[in-house]
């Protein structure tokens, strides 16, 4: 009996020393490192998402974290972030320093292109999953890194594509486009897909010409384009630049039938008043679209006071983080092979719709075409989630009050 | 449209786009002709008249060439200002020090006044929405803002010559830069021309500013690229000379605007280094320059 006893109590004092059998210790948090633009050139854009992130964190959480299937809990999230000033090369220090100071788990961010081009290498170094925001040039994930991903929205490859559909369902549809660029990464970018897309739908493309992005006087460039009366202007640039041009396009008088910008953000609109009325342009959401996971989009935006007219990057952020959690609760854990593999392998339900990465790693999702009406943006297409109809031919400016 | 249509156009643009790199240049110019102060803070003040003339404009709706005259004497003022506080004291060291310091001194305002400006005004870009009734001549739009602004351009060189020719300040501004010595042993007030100089510096590139912000768009970073077409268009026309600037920034104006239509708008930002390079080895001292006597 004493004999027995004793095995008891051994059986006892190794099953507090090893814990129930196939149980894995739960992790405190997932940690989260990104870095974000919160000073320099691209803070015009993401000043006040260090807030939005902040807010992001409080509101999941009292949500209540993220539910980790192998641990058998939810747990809270942790971002760490750094200002990487708008340079690739601090940016590289910030993400070393995440990775191997701050131990996180996985990375979210950075955006724009220069610097997710750089910060990238980090993330595939030190094998830890990364989800950019905003990198848009598809050159970048053409280099075969296992690690990292991106959700550029809308896809360059397809920025356009819904709007040139609604183009050729307009009765007489326009038969001629002439496309400026800016000559930089994502600017370039978009409008060869766009092209190609205009051309197989049966308009002629009239003119296809780049700018240096740092051009200031598009008089020149424009009075090339005028002789050759398109039906559609699309420009393709930031916003400094499609604001400068698009005052210049009035001062020339230039009348397409449409003008349309790849970014046709509150800012344009604010710094153009009625000018910008009737631009066409493209976003990954808009406010009022029922979609999965609005509401916390909502709620996020409103409590960190962002709004998507000043800050039309901010979406592809915020979905960033929302697939990293979505990932790592279908990896069940913090393993990181594991939470890769979820987001190669995947659908993932978000308020821009269902996402799915490519094998290169950057998911492709169209834009919802927008116009600009009374100074604020509706949805044009697809015809569930349009909130107004596509106000086309436009109006010569002469024409207009 | 015709092709002298279309010529008269191009023309006219890069007229505007050169007159508005000489109203930035003049201030630049006047300043560094006298005091001899690289002022990297100029196209800064540029970026803050520009987002204050847009402030003025949304609040009050006032025409925005009352706004950029409003704003002359509110700059004058600063321009004195920023001489006696920052520049000033430093003109008591060693010529080398001298030097380094203005850079420093101006290079950190130019910083400061960035951030407060992004604080107050928000990282949007800014500009002046502002549409007079149009006049055509034929095929050429003359009566538009920019046509407007060319004019008052041209009225401000020659009222500028003008005083510089003809009033005992403008004189005195003159003598200091062609010769600095010989101005001082002629009795010329230096450190109130220094004063006039910074006041009448700023107070240019205020309507400058409010200028292009009717024209293009002003962020709270674009102010130290500014500066430096200034420089190129004061080394195109002369350091020193008015005449020289005016003639540099039109000559840079028209020069981006040819190139962009003749040959791709991708080429304009490179024709204004090649016309540098250019008037650098043909005629070194710039196209109507002084020789700098600053001992």
């Amino acid at each position: 009996m004493r004999r027995h006893a004793s095995g008891i109590v051994a059986l006892v004092a190794l099953f507090v020393a090893v814990g129930p059998a196939g149980a894995a210790e739960a992790p405190k948090e997932v940690l989260l490192g990104t870095t974000m633009s919160l000073t320099g050139t691209f803070s015009l854009s993401a000043e006040k998402w260090g807030k939005m992130t902040e807010v992001f964190e409080q509101v999941v959480n009292a949500r209540g974290g993220v539910m980790l299937r192998d641990a058998g809990k939810k747990v809270p999230v942790k971002f760490i972030y750094y200002d990487d000033k708008s340079v690739p090369a601090t940016a590289v220090q910030m993400y070393e320093r995440l990775a191997t100071v701050d131990n996180v788990h996985v990375l979210v961010g950075p955006d724009w292109s220069p610097i997710g081009n750089a910060a990238s290498n980090v993330a595939d170094k030190h094998q830890i999953p990364m989800l950019m925001a905003n990198v848009l040039s598809p050159q970048i994930y053409a280099r075969g890194y296992q690690w990292v991903f991106g959700t550029p929205m809308p896809g360059v490859e397809v920025w356009s594509d819904k709007y040139f559909d609604l183009l050729a369902q307009q009765r007489p549809a326009p038969k001629t486009v002439a496309f400026l660029y800016a000559d930089q990464p994502f600017a370039r970018d978009v409008p060869v897909p766009a092209r190609r897309k205009a051309e197989s739908l049966g308009m002629q493309v009239v003119a296809f010409e780049s700018f240096p992005p740092e051009l200031k006087d598009f008089s020149s460039l424009l009075l090339k384009v005028k002789p050759l009366n398109p039906d559609i202007l699309y420009i393709s640039a930031f916003e400094e630049g499609i604001i400068t041009v698009l005052r210049q396009v009035r001062d020339l008088d230039l009348n397409p039938k449409n003008i349309h910008t790849v970014m046709t953000s509150g800012k344009v609109i604010k710094a153009l008043g009625p000018d910008a009325e009737l631009v066409t342009g493209e976003l990954a959401w808009w406010y009022g679209m029922k979609t999965p996971k609005a509401d916390l989009v909502d709620e996020i935006l409103r409590k960190s006071g962002v709004d998507l007219r000043e800050y039309i990057w901010t979406m592809s952020r915020l979905i960033s983080y929302m697939i990293m959690l979505d990932a790592v609760e279908k990896a069940g854990g913090l393993d990181r092979t594991k939470i890769r593999d979820a987001l190669r392998t995947a659908t993932f339900e978000m308020p821009i719709g269902p996402v799915k990465f490519e094998r290169d790693g950057h998911a492709i999702n169209p834009g919802y075409p927008t116009q600009v009406r009374k100074g604020d943006l509706v949805i044009l297409a697809p015809p569930n989630l349009a909130t107004a109809k596509f106000l086309y031919p436009s109006p010569a400016w002469r024409e207009r009050k | 449209m015709t092709a002298l249509g279309t010529f008269a156009q191009v023309v006219l643009n890069g007229l505007l786009l050169g007159g508005i790199y000489a109203l930035v240049a003049f201030g630049l110019s006047l300043i560094y002709g006298v005091s001899r102060v690289l002022n990297l803070t100029h196209g800064t003040f540029l970026m803050l008249a520009g987002i204050l003339a847009s402030g003025l404009y949304a609040w009050t709706g006032w025409n925005p060439f009352f706004i950029a005259a409003a704003l002359v004497p509110a700059f004058f003022v600063l321009g004195g200002l920023f001489w006696g506080l920052f520049v000033r004291p430093n003109l008591t060291r060693p010529p080398l020090e001298v030097v380094i310091g203005s850079v420093l001194i101006t290079v950190g305002l130019m910083m400061v006044i960035e951030d407060v400006s992004l604080f107050f005004a928000g990282p949007s870009l800014h500009s002046i929405p502002y549409r007079p009734p149009e006049v055509r001549l034929g095929p050429v739009a003359v009566g538009t803002a920019r046509t407007w602004i060319l004019a008052c351009i041209l009225v401000l060189t020659v009222a500028l010559q003008l005083f510089l020719r003809r009033s005992y300040v403008g004189k005195g501004i003159r003598a200091i830069t062609e010769d600095y010595a010989g101005a001082l042993l002629s009795g010329v007030d230096v450190a109130r021309l220094n004063v006039v100089c910074f006041g009448l510096g700023l107070a240019l590139v205020a309507v400058a500013g409010v200028f292009y912000d009717m024209v293009f768009a002003i962020g709270p970073y674009m102010g130290f690229p500014l500066t430096v077409t200034a420089f190129t268009v004061i080394i195109l026309g002369g350091i020193g000379s008015l005449v020289g600037s005016l003639l540099g920034g039109i000559i840079l104006g028209l020069a981006e605007t040819g190139t962009a239509y003749v040959l791709g708008a991708k080429w304009a930002p490179a024709i204004s280094v090649v016309t540098l390079l250019l008037i650098l080895v043909v005629r070194p001292q710039g196209l109507l320059g002084y020789r700098l006597t600053h001992e």
